[in-house]
């Protein structure tokens, strides 16, 4: 497969270096090591910190782009998102200068991962649509929905249940530090801001599905809502569901919790400022977001060699109840 | 003469000085600037009053349309503009639409408030108003009872200025041939519009770069400035550019040029091309002839619709010389694996300390999946959204 580009440009070559990045279908499988509690990730830990987390971490403050974090790197990182926070430039940085950064960052991302989610609505209608006539019909997403129940029904009484979820979460890459013999994990990537709930999990499905609220799903639960959500699904009530309304619904629901992320957020943000200001009028100072930066960066530098990498130990994190419950 | 009298001569000659600039000619709030040889300017200001009067007063009708919801004894003028709504709106499939009235004015109430507008709610409505309809003839015009019903509110903005200014051109060109003055140098600008009589090169200022000389060959010019056209809304600084389907303001709006041959189509365009992601944006200028389009994203990458720069490069202003062509041939390997899927990839030109100079080429447009270029990611792709999907199209 080989491609040409032809272009002018007014640079010599000997004074440039091409740049070639491919996203390879292989990953290094991270070094494994023993979990450390350690109250100095108490901040992470109260965040529900995963390797998730982490890759976001990394992914802010990694300058040069080669898997890890230095001091270096976050200091100067941390400098200038002080810097960019200081809107009026006079070294401090208000409450409305720090919700207003936080605000702006938050968007990007809801809007970033919005757009990649809403088009990956249109590939899961296809794929739903197996007779490709763009008609979802009632067979085809019953059909799509019970392969998603058997799935997620392994017990003997056909009911989908989160009992099994606490184990699944501490075996799951990144919330421990266990990798089963002979698994290469992918690299862990950064966590979703949306969190979107998802019948691709255990725990999405059930948030989905569960209508009585008992935590668990049974298959005569699961074929009501599932009913219900195609018939409000097709708005213009001709039996079938067209990728507009299909996309729709989606769109929808992902507002709403987009609304909801934002809400609790800024809530969250707000707390952090205040935490950092001290309760004093005047604002951050470039000392008091270091001292913060110090205990963030020592919260992730759990094997304590001065750079944050995806070898380092996660945060305990007890179980997935509390991080689910710190998570929301 | 007593300084009472002095402070009274002063005071009158003040009043004039006042009463001049007052007469700047001004529509419907707005400042619009014409520019002549500079012993014909006067002439034409003053004898295209009559017909800015005239346009004031279509502007009022449409208020009154707004605030009534019907106006009796329609201007041949108004209708004219209803007409166009109609049409552009169908001609780019609701990308434009004169139907965003109110919910500009619900973006305005909240940058008071500072309150963020609920998204899902605001595209239920915003889809309810795109099928809104009126009637109009030449004894009325008349919002259907379910239009007013839901407070649907016309709002021309890029039809308005552009068809504003085409009306003046032509004025223009009339009293030029009855008063027998020279048209060749005239020129108007109209909120974000510009319109040449004359082939010239134009310097364009957008904030945070090097001004942009462009040539403009008797075409009109629309410049939405990327830093000018955000709002305020609680902590969140959003576009005051709304996409017509969601009335949600634009997301990673870049600044864009419009380049047309006439001033309605700039105008409209305009407004369509920057609700639209770039790709699809430049892919839409490409198809309506005469219309050319160059957005520039927030990091300040350039991507330009096929004939933008042809224009600067026949004119000789092109930076680059044909002794400076290289081509690059890259492969990608296939992979035997059992599903395979087209791979992403990133190239780009550095310097020798590694900063990007030009960006060459992107596959892929999920950010879920270029985040996965790692160094480019860290580097080019997590600052600027916009980007992707991009790379198809000419940029420098």
């Amino acid at each position: 497969m080989k491609k040409m580009i032809t272009m002018k440009a007014s640079l010599t070559a000997s004074t440039l270096a091409l740049l070639v990045a491919l996203a390879g279908c292989q990953s290094t499988a991270p070094k494994t090591a023993a979990p450390a509690a350690d109250d100095r990730s108490k901040h992470q830990a109260d965040h529900g910190a995963s390797a998730g987390h982490r890759a976001a971490f990394i992914e802010d403050f990694d300058k040069d782009a080669d898997g890890k974090v230095t001091r270096a790197e976050f200091d100067l990182g941390r400098a200038a998102k002080l810097k960019a926070m200081d809107a009026n430039g006079n070294g401090l940085v208000d409450e409305n200068e720090y919700l207003d950064h936080f605000a702006q960052d938050l968007e990007k991302r809801i809007s970033s991962e919005r757009k990649d989610q809403v088009e990956q609505s249109v590939v899961r209608f296809k794929s739903i649509d197996t007779n490709n006539d763009g008609k979802m019909t009632w067979d085809e997403y019953w059909a799509s929905g019970q392969k998603t129940f058997k799935h997620f029904a392994k017990s003997a009484d056909g009911v989908v249940t989160l009992k099994a979820k606490d184990k699944e979460w501490d075996a799951a890459p990144g919330n421990n530090q266990q990798q089963g013999a002979g698994v290469t994990p992918a690299a862990p990537i950064r966590s979703s801001v949306l969190r979107m709930p998802s019948s691709h999990s255990l725990e999405g499905f059930i948030d989905i599905n569960d209508l009585n609220g008992d935590q668990q799903v049974t298959a005569e639960e699961f074929k009501q809502v599932r009913r219900d959500i195609f018939d409000s699904t097709d708005t213009n009530k001709d039996g079938w569901v067209n990728p507009e309304e299909y996309t729709l619904e989606f769109t929808n629901r992902l507002d709403r919790q987009a609304k909801q992320v934002r809400t609790a957020q800024m809530k969250q943000a707000k707390v952090r400022y205040d935490i950092l200001n001290g309760n004093k009028d005047e604002g951050i100072s470039l000392e008091e977001f270091g001292v913060s930066g110090s205990r963030i960066f020592a919260g992730w530098d759990l094997n304590d060699d001065g750079v944050v990498t995806n070898d380092d130990p996660l945060p305990k994190v007890k179980s997935y109840a509390e991080a689910k419950k710190i998570s929301r | 003469m007593t300084s009472k009298r002095w402070i009274l001569f002063s005071g009158l000659l003040l009043a004039l000085i006042l009463a001049n600039a007052a007469k700047a000619l001004e529509l419907a709030g707005l400042p619009l600037v014409v520019k002549a040889d500079s012993t014909n300017q006067a002439k034409f200001e003053q004898a295209l009053k009559p017909r800015v009067e005239q346009l004031e007063r279509v502007a009022q009708q449409l208020e009154q349309l707004n605030r009534d919801g019907k106006l009796t004894a329609p201007s041949v003028e108004l209708l004219e503009l209803l007409t166009l709504c109609e049409q552009w709106q169908n001609q780019l499939h609701n990308a434009f639409s004169c139907r965003l009235g109110a919910l500009q004015k619900d973006w305005q109430a909240a940058e008071i408030n500072g309150e963020l507008l609920d998204r899902a709610a605001l595209r239920q409505k915003a889809r309810n108003h795109l099928k809104l309809q009126w009637r109009a003839d030449k004894t009325e015009v008349h919002l259907s009872n379910e239009a007013q019903k839901e407070g649907l509110q016309l709002n021309l903005h890029g039809l308005w200025h552009g068809w504003v200014l085409d009306q003046l051109a032509t004025e223009a060109k009339r009293i030029s041939a009855q008063q027998k003055l020279a048209l060749d140098n005239i020129s108007f600008r109209y909120g974000d519009l510009l319109l040449l009589n004359k082939t010239d090169l134009h310097s364009v200022v957008i904030e945070g770069l090097s001004p942009l000389q462009l040539t403009l060959d008797k075409q009109a010019l629309v410049v939405l400035d990327r830093q000018k056209n955000l709002r305020k809304v609680g902590h969140y600084w959003l576009s005051r550019k709304l996409v017509s389907k969601e009335g949600w303001p634009v997301e990673f709006a870049p600044s864009l040029l419009v380049r047309a041959s006439s001033a309605v189509q700039a105008g409209v365009m305009a407004q369509a091309l920057i609700t639209m992601p770039i790709s699809a944006a430049l892919e839409q200028a490409d198809k309506v002839t005469g219309v050319e389009a160059l957005a520039i994203t927030e990091t300040g990458m350039f991507f330009a619709s096929q004939e933008w720069y042809s224009a600067q490069l026949a004119n000789g202003t092109s930076p680059w010389k044909p002794e400076q062509r290289f081509q690059i041939e890259y492969e990608i390997p296939a992979l035997d694996v059992a599903e395979y899927r087209r791979p992403y990839l990133a190239i780009w030109i550095t310097d020798s300390e590694g900063k990007s100079i030009r960006q060459l080429q992107v596959l892929g447009d999920s950010s879920r999946w270029l985040r996965e270029l790692r160094s480019w990611w860290r580097k080019i792709g997590r600052a600027d959204d916009s980007l992707i999907g991009c790379f198809s199209w000419r940029h420098a």
